[in-house]
């Protein structure tokens, strides 16, 4: 039996978007990174003996290049970021400029844990992560509605309660 | 039930070993004390030498009066500690691995030390030392007695079910491990006899002292860089004189000729350490299937025992150094899930054949092994495409040629290079570098077969992964901007066994998701 290269039919998308509130949180974090970025370097500036050109070039490029992150990956993320959980698995699709579609089979999971960061609290959003026994497959979904999250984890964990093998 | 079994003791014999070992460990610093203080505080020496000895002895016995151990119908219990009574229970059918070892001390006293592991998190227990018989005898009862209880997940089950349907299963091998047991029902440990004979053992593999020839290869690179480090270090002498040309050119030739003598000197002793560093480790090594099990010997002084379990097996992995190829050698390791490392060192440096074949073996596992079938590690893999070759090659010339760039600016800042060399070097690395990518491209590619999917890793070392379908837990399809723009993918079966992970790198978008769809049928 050989790859079958002549299937056209893509994977399907996962169905659901994350919470519109995911974009606000997103962008409160960039606007941190930026702000603790830019501190450092005047710090630096005022506290290193020299200046040379390329620690301005640098300084310059970084903030820049959070700038633009800033600006552009918050809505990016909304419109990449989907998750969908079904009776035999879970599948999400993160990232922006690296992106990722992650699958793992509801029988080979091994815990279900949701959390909370302070930033996510005060957009009242939580994270499910679901992992495996490989530490190269955890699955998480990060944006999630609170209640959605409850139910999210209640769901996973009936699923993965009733599975039997030890998931390795 | 029967009664419970009565407490056993380590042997008797282990307590030569500590005191053995505290004057071995003590004779060195004893004779700098003598030799150093002198004459005047030699009494002063001489006792703080005996009290070292009397601590050692009292240090050694104690183990033996403390620890005990017994095996219940479910479970090994170890009884050990002075102050603190600990009380270490291993639940028999979570007893992954019965390792023995024995160093050259505890070979002449007929011990063995039994390292019982059952799991990632918990540690190992350890039992120093038994007799040779005794511990042999506990590897076999606790081996089959987990395999009795153990909830053994029904071994190489591709999913769909529709492998060697109708075939007869050969009894023996694995014949201890039912697959109808369900998990978390205990089966009736009772009726296993305590003096069952072990199963019969399927040698795999034998040692062969003529493999020694390939532990050069390994790190020769760094024998060699080595070498020319020492042979430039010499080079550091003031022969820039002017007027005395020909002594300047005797000179030179010595110095030659001690390059020469450096470089071949240390080539000699290079190849002798490592063929004898060989020897020691792996001399008198085999491979046998046993009851479920495969177990390693191995060792010249020291020798050790290990076994997985064969369920616990996910695959093999078989990598080629450059210069290891070159001379047509190959390593193999299995892939195991619930070891610490997840890789399981089965063959050293030896003969590619020998490789592949024992490999072909473990892969088989108990089902009957396909007449005149492709090894899965001889197979041709699918290509991953012109893109992919051409990621391949930016890789490389990115890699080398970045490094290369980094210390020739350098070295030209600093002026001790002119920028000839300098070109000349750039040029040299970025060849490098294509040739690197060329390379790791030609290894590059997958297949997946009936029951496995083998993969070959985009490097200069020639590695393949061969993973069993069942083994896969789930999937990553990764693309940044630039695959994207190629319709490329990177796609990661992840896994409990090796490194967590097998990576297809440079995968077509579509061929990704076929893949994924065809193995594991989850999401569509």
């Amino acid at each position: 039996m050989s790859t079958p290269t002549d299937l056209p039919v893509p994977l399907r998308d996962p169905a659901h978007q994350v919470s519109p509130r995911a974009v606000a949180m997103w962008r409160t974090t960039e606007l941190a990174t930026l702000v603790v970025e830019t501190a450092v370097i005047v710090v630096l500036y005022f506290v290193l003996p020299s200046w040379p050109w390329w620690a301005s070039l640098i300084a310059g490029l970084s903030v820049v290049g959070s700038v633009i992150s800033l600006a552009v990956s918050p809505g990016l993320r909304y419109r990449i970021h989907r998750w969908e959980v079904t009776d035999e698995a879970i599948c999400t699709r993160t990232g922006w400029f690296t992106t990722e579609l992650r699958i793992a089979p509801l029988n080979r999971v091994q815990t279900v844990d949701s959390h909370q960061g302070p930033v996510m609290r005060l957009f009242g959003l939580a994270e499910v992560t679901v992992t495996t026994a490989s530490a190269a497959g955890p699955v998480s979904i990060p944006g999630l509605d609170l209640d959605v999250a409850h139910e999210v984890v209640a769901r996973l964990t009936a699923i993965t309660a009733a599975s039997e093998s030890d998931a390795t | 039930m029967t009664p419970e079994p009565s407490w056993e003791r380590l042997d008797a014999r282990m307590l030569l070993l500590g005191p053995v070992r505290a004057i071995g460990g003590f004779l060195v610093p004893a004779a700098i004390a003598t030799v150093g203080i002198g004459s005047t505080d030699g009494m002063r020496g001489l006792i703080i030498a005996a009290i070292t000895l009397v601590i050692s002895i009292v240090v050694g016995v104690l183990p033996w009066l403390t620890t005990t151990y017994r095996i219940t119908s479910t479970a090994l219990v170890v009884r050990t500690g002075v102050l603190k009574r600990q009380t270490l229970t291993a639940p028999l059918e979570r007893i992954r691995s019965v390792d023995l070892e024995a160093t050259l001390l505890h070979r002449l006293l007929a011990l063995r030390k039994v390292q019982i592991g059952t799991g990632v998190d918990d540690g190992s227990i350890t039992l120093d030392s038994l007799g040779a018989e005794p511990a042999e005898a506990l590897h076999h009862r606790l081996l089959a007695m987990r395999a009795a209880t153990g909830p053994t997940r029904p071994p190489h089950g591709a999913p769909g079910g529709n492998d060697e349907s109708g075939e007869p299963r050969p009894s023996g091998g694995g014949g201890t491990r039912p697959d109808g047991t369900q998990p978390g029902e205990s089966a009736p440990v009772d009726t296993v006899p305590e003096a069952q004979p072990p199963a019969p053992a399927h040698v795999l593999a034998t040692f062969d002292p003529g493999w020694a020839r390939f532990a050069p290869f390994s790190l020769l690179p760094l024998a060699l860089a080595a070498a020319a480090i020492g042979a430039v270090s010499q080079l550091d002498l003031p022969f820039g004189s002017t007027g005395e040309a020909i002594w300047d050119w005797l000179i030179a030739l010595s110095l030659g000729a001690l390059l020469l003598v450096v470089i071949l000197g240390g080539l000699l002793a290079w190849c002798a350490t490592t063929m004898v560093g060989y020897l020691v480790q792996w001399w008198n090594l085999r491979l046998v299937r046993q009851g479920g099990n495969l177990r390693l010997t191995r060792g010249l002084f020291t020798t050790t025992s290990t076994t997985v379990e064969e369920a616990r097996v996910r695959g093999v992995e078989m990598t080629e150094p450059v210069l290891l190829r070159a001379v047509g050698g190959a390593r193999l390791s299995a892939l195991v899930t619930g070891l610490e490392d997840g890789t399981y060192a089965v063959l050293p440096q030896v003969p590619r054949e020998v490789a592949v074949g024992v490999a072909q073996e473990i892969l088989a596992g108990d089902h009957p092994p396909e007449r005149g079938a492709t090894a899965a590690l001889d197979l041709d893999l699918h290509p991953h495409g012109s893109s992919a070759r051409r990621r391949a090659l930016i890789r490389g010339v990115r890699a080398w040629g970045g490094l290369a760039t980094v210390a020739v600016v350098g070295l030209w800042i600093a002026d001790w290079l002119s920028p000839l060399w300098g070109g000349v070097a750039l040029v040299a690395a970025v060849a490098w570098g294509l040739f690197v990518g060329d390379q790791s491209y030609r290894h590059l590619g997958h297949r997946l077969t009936e029951r496995h999917l083998v993969v070959g890793a985009a490097s200069l070392t020639r590695a393949r992964s061969v993973l069993e379908r069942d083994g896969i837990i789930g999937w990553v399809i990764a693309a940044n901007w630039f695959q994207r723009r190629l319709g490329l993918t990177t796609l990661t079966a992840t896994t409990a066994a090796g490194s967590e992970s097998v990576v297809l790198v440079d995968l077509p978008r579509a061929e990704a998701e076929a893949l994924v769809r065809e193995t594991t049928p989850v999401w569509v």
